[in-house]
């Protein structure tokens, strides 16, 4: 795969996406805006509720914020890059999808990530700054640990929209299944530890919410086992490998139906 | 008719469907945690804030689910003209629309609240006072009117601003009230000025002040006090939407036809 073309294609569609934001300027601020309340008013609740109440689960305060700031880090993430499969079910039923593979650009690549959101981008700064803020003391080892569990993360967030888009392919009826996705992840908000054992049980190893939101900021904080470092890594290798077979699958598919 | 569409595309539905239950299950489990450490949270125990949990669920298909998003769209892509020839008003058409899709929530809400209380077996307040529970029903259809000119308003913004058909305005008015109805947490677990001042918004009468009403926290006299509130609010904006209406339908152009 060409490196510097796709990441020249991914800088042109993200200029465009960028100026379509900026032609509608109002709708713009007021969704940035939109996304500043919703952080804002969600990590207050959090404060005033373990405010009220003794740790969670073992863990004090800074640490819950810890885990909510890098919940946080990955949910924009991946709205960040990934906002195209919002709108990828339109493209599928139009039969608009086949402009896509006739182009000499992966079709995955296209699907993915030329339509990045520069929305989420002031709030993912900000994300970002204050996780520095919080984590000024970090050691080296427990910085190094979190940037591993944190591409492992990165790996199962991905996949999953892989699998989102492929679903996507295959049912055509189903535009919300990237929303299930987003509502589960709103349990990973607090660490998966303060759940059920069955609920911790499904959110480890069947959705795993507890790799992409959980590990990476136990990581940060030095309070991971290697045991889980390794499934981590493990897992986010397997789910990929799978998302992209599920891709090539779904891609047979395609009927091409409306076009 | 709302019903013949939900059928029409099934498996959306289903997925839909799905997407509340996981939501109400989410924050149902997230409280559930936290009470596994802690027995008291302000001056909620496990059973009053599971209840709250679950019975906000029924508030938010009661009240909450609502068609006049579509308001917004109709103006925005100029299908309102359709809708303006004929003999019927249209806001109180919109009503109809909206009280359809609220059956439909709730009928489907029974199921996931049915499915929650066998596998589950949550701790659950009954209010046995039959005083209290009509007016927790009162006050609860007094929410459903305040929301649904509230939300109407803000779908006729799109008379001036019909950028996205409306839906910034939409977006920040849902992150907003989604926090100010009581629908993330309790508001009386809030700092007290803050609590002081939100009590008095049109949007506690979504889900909080009902839901006080059940628990019986409220005394008659914040009762009465309470259902001033509702018919002072419900005055005010139906006379701010009735006003608004009829200023946007003057500066309409049916600009997406």
């Amino acid at each position: 795969m060409n490196l510097k073309k796709y990441f020249y294609l991914w800088c042109r569609t993200t200029i465009l996406s960028l100026q379509s934001k900026l032609s509608r300027r109002g709708s713009s601020v007021i969704f940035i805006l939109g996304k500043f309340v919703r952080f804002t008013f969600y990590i207050f609740s959090l404060l005033v509720v373990l405010g009220k109440s003794q740790k969670i689960a073992g863990f004090d305060i800074k640490q819950m914020i810890n885990f909510f700031l890098i919940f946080n880090l990955f949910d924009l993430l991946g709205q960040f890059f990934f906002r195209g499969i919002y709108w990828f079910r339109g493209k599928i039923i139009s039969g608009m999808f086949d402009l896509s593979l006739i182009k000499p650009v992966n079709p995955l690549f296209q699907v993915l990530i030329t339509d990045t959101d520069l929305l989420d981008l002031p709030l993912l700064l900000m994300v970002i700054a204050m996780l520095i803020k919080q984590n000024l003391n970090i050691s080296l080892v427990n910085l190094t640990l979190f940037i591993l569990v944190s591409i492992a993360a990165f790996i199962v967030v991905t996949s999953l929209h892989i699998l989102i888009v492929s679903i996507g392919i295959i049912t055509t009826e189903v535009d919300n299944t990237a929303w299930i996705y987003r509502d589960l992840s709103l349990l990973a908000r607090v660490p998966v530890d303060i759940y059920l054992g069955s609920v911790r049980a499904f959110l480890t190893f069947v959705l795993p919410l507890a790799v992409i939101f959980t590990f990476p900021a136990k990581a940060m904080m030095g309070i991971l086992s290697w045991s889980w470092i390794i499934y981590s890594l493990i897992f986010s290798s397997c789910i990929l490998f799978f998302a992209l077979n599920f891709w090539r699958f779904a891609l047979k598919k395609y009927s091409s139906a409306s076009s | 008719m709302v019903w013949y569409e939900s059928f029409t595309y099934r498996l959306n539905f289903i997925v839909w469907q799905l997407r509340s239950f996981l939501l109400l299950l989410g924050g149902y489990f997230f409280w559930y945690a936290v009470y596994r450490f802690n027995n008291q949270i302000g001056v909620y125990d496990e059973k009053l804030m599971l209840t709250y949990v679950l019975l906000s669920s029924f508030l938010q298909s009661l009240i909450l689910t609502s068609r006049s998003f579509q308001i917004a769209e109709d103006i925005a892509t100029g299908r309102l003209n359709n809708r303006l020839i004929k003999p019927i008003s249209y806001l109180k058409s919109m009503f109809s629309l909206d009280l359809g899709v609220k059956a439909a929530s709730i009928f489907f809400l029974f199921f996931q609240l049915a499915l929650i209380f066998i596998v589950l077996k949550p701790p659950f307040f009954v209010q046995k006072d039959p005083l209290q529970l009509l007016s927790f029903i009162l006050v609860s259809f007094g929410g459903l009117f305040i929301y649904f000119y509230l939300s109407s308003l803000i779908s006729l913004v799109t008379f001036w601003y019909p950028e996205d058909y409306g839906w910034p305005a939409r977006f920040l008015f849902m992150v907003v009230n989604n926090f100010l109805s009581g629908g993330v947490l309790p508001l009386d677990i809030l700092p007290v000025p803050i609590f002081n001042f939100l009590r008095f918004l049109p949007s506690a009468n979504f889900i909080f002040f009902p839901l006080q009403v059940y628990l019986g926290k409220v005394n008659p006299s914040q009762l009465f006090h309470g259902f001033l509130m509702i018919l002072f609010w419900i005055i005010v904006l139906k006379i701010i939407t009735d006003f608004t209406w009829k200023k946007g339908l003057k500066n309409y152009t049916a600009v997406g036809i």
